[in-house]
């Protein structure tokens, strides 16, 4: 390897320590203890800073794992706290609420929706025209929430237009 | 303008002789990571034939002169200037009533200058009874009087065992004392720049302050904030409260602004950490790690922002902890500064608890960075 190859460190250091480089010369005594010297400094230097560094990236990671962790279970509460909470607004709403499947069937109702319409039994799998029939329809206002896509389906929102009218009234 | 340097080691004692030339401006700057004591001792020989017009000084983390290095040593350099006047002054920190008071001081002592073109300051890193100077504090006191100032400056630096730091306030004799500050202003045909880089990277989770005072922090996401430290250190621990100095925090503050902090001193009673400026309350932090390349290529960029291509003289002021992190690899960095800068520059380096600098034109303490002024007096000089 010549001279030019070597390690900017390692060339600096033997300059600093008067040592020749070049092929056929030989450090006195002295000059190779002290290189010696500068060579263990850097490898202690070099250990220590990769050993602060690799036990400093390991704790970061398991930290921002544990923090990952953490933020997922808040997350899933935050979604059953949610969920609980739609819940409870569909049981309770005197609305008549219908969930339907991606064909568009009842797949579920809220009490008001089983007050109204029949017992739930005979609710379950039939389509909104087929529950609430043509003349029901044409008096009420129906309002379809969620998306198109939803794989849940929807959630249809049936009242009667009679229902707001009076509603208004008041 | 004509630099000269030379360097007192304990084995060999002075390099050589400055001579302060008949008539002209001066300006002595001595630098050394030794004991105040073994500082003084080796003045005494330079002091009878040494009189330039303004001498400071400080200790350091370490210092160099061009590209090399000089641990365990003295250096004194001499910048003798032609079209260039000096006005210094001094304040003793604690009598002066803190930081805040000591920065509108020495700023005041500025203020009357017509046509002051920057300004170097060196402060100690403690007041009178070893409590620490909070550097934001005195960089808001030169910012009260004098706003826009260009300056750059340093907190002296110790080397990482916390023991003692000190300065060389000019007008007391060229002798190390602590808990003072000193600024010295350029004022006439001069030209100064200035330039600023860090390199250092932010890691890990993002920890709130939750308990802090001033500069001492208390906890982070509540729990002890040294406990943190000591956590990461691991078995180097044992080398607190220098090692505490490998892990900078990325502060962001809750108007968004970022900032760097080093740990300055610990307390293990309530297992706090004291920074070389505030810790604000409420503010997001971050432990920060050095990669060696992000770090050198910070510095040449710190020296090419200050370099204005004709330059005679540079002062590169740059964080302790780049000399931990950097190790026997500091005088890459010293290399990557000099490429930066105009070829015949004289370059001093010093390590530093805190650099400060006006280079958004708000005078504002910064940590861990390259903080390089330059200086020219144009071709003719």
């Amino acid at each position: 390897m010549s001279s030019i190859d070597r390690h900017p460190m390692l060339r600096r250091q033997l300059q600093r320590l008067g040592i020749e480089a070049s092929a056929g010369s030989a450090p006195t005594a002295a000059q190779w203890q002290a290189f010696l010297a500068r060579v263990d400094l850097v490898y202690t230097e070099t250990d220590r800073s990769r050993g602060v560094l690799e036990r400093s990236l390991e704790l970061s990671s398991r930290e921002m794992g544990e923090r990952l962790d953490e933020q997922r279970r808040s997350d899933e509460i935050r979604v059953l706290v949610r969920q609980q909470r739609l819940t409870s607004i569909f049981e309770n709403v005197p609305t008549p609420l219908f969930a339907l499947d991606e064909r568009d069937r009842v797949s579920a109702v809220n009490p008001a929706a089983v007050a109204a319409y029949g017992p739930l039994h005979a609710l379950l799998g039939r389509t909104l025209d087929d529950v609430l029939g043509a003349d029901a329809i044409a008096r009420s206002k129906i309002v379809t929430l969620s998306e198109d896509d939803d794989p849940l389906g929807s959630l249809v929102i049936v009242a009667e237009l009679r229902e707001l009218a009076s509603t208004h009234a008041r | 303008m004509k630099v000269e340097s030379i360097v007192w080691h304990p084995r060999h004692g002075w390099s050589g002789d400055l001579a302060v030339a008949a008539g002209r401006t001066s300006l002595g700057l001595v630098v050394a990571d030794l004991p105040a004591e073994v500082v003084d001792r080796a003045l005494a020989d330079l002091r009878d034939r040494w009189n330039p017009t303004v001498a400071i000084g400080c200790s350091t983390a370490g210092q160099s002169v061009g590209g090399v290095v000089h641990d365990a040593s003295i250096v004194a350099t001499l910048v003798q200037f032609d079209r260039c006047n000096l006005i210094a002054a001094s304040v003793e920190i604690d009598h002066a009533g803190g930081a805040r008071r000591s920065g509108r001081k020495l700023a005041e002592a500025l203020a009357g200058a017509a046509d002051v073109r920057g300004a170097l300051l060196l402060a100690d890193c403690r007041e009178g009874g070893g409590r620490a100077v909070n550097g934001t504090l005195l960089a808001s006191g030169i910012d009260d009087v004098l706003p826009g100032l260009a300056l750059a400056g340093a907190l002296a630096g110790d080397n990482h065992g916390f023991r003692s730091t000190w300065i060389i306030p000019d007008g007391r004799g060229v002798a190390p004392v602590e808990g003072w500050a000193t600024i010295v202003g350029l004022e006439g045909d001069v030209e100064i720049g200035f330039g600023s880089g860090c390199g250092w990277e932010a890691f890990g989770p993002e920890r709130l302050v939750t308990r802090s005072y001033g500069d001492v922090l208390y906890e982070l996401d509540g729990a002890a904030s040294l406990a943190l430290y000591r956590d990461y250190l691991g078995p180097w621990a044992a080398e607190l409260p220098g090692a505490a100095r490998r892990f900078p925090l990325c502060l962001r503050d809750l108007d968004g602004a970022t900032s760097v902090r080093t740990v300055v001193d610990i307390d293990e009673a309530t297992q706090s950490l004291r920074f070389a400026g505030d810790v604000p309350q409420g503010a997001v932090a971050q432990l920060m790690c050095a990669p060696a390349d992000s770090l050198v290529h910070h510095a040449q960029l710190a020296a090419k922002q200050a370099s204005f291509g004709d330059e005679a003289f540079a002062i590169a002021i740059s964080g302790a902890g780049r000399r931990l992190a950097l190790g026997e690899r500091i005088e890459d960095e010293l290399d990557a500064v000099l490429s930066g800068l105009a070829p015949d520059v004289a370059l001093i380096g010093l390590q530093s608890c805190g650099e400060l600098s006006s280079l958004d034109g708000t005078c504002e303490l910064r940590n861990e960075t390259v903080t390089v002024m330059t200086f020219g007096e144009g071709a003719s000089a």
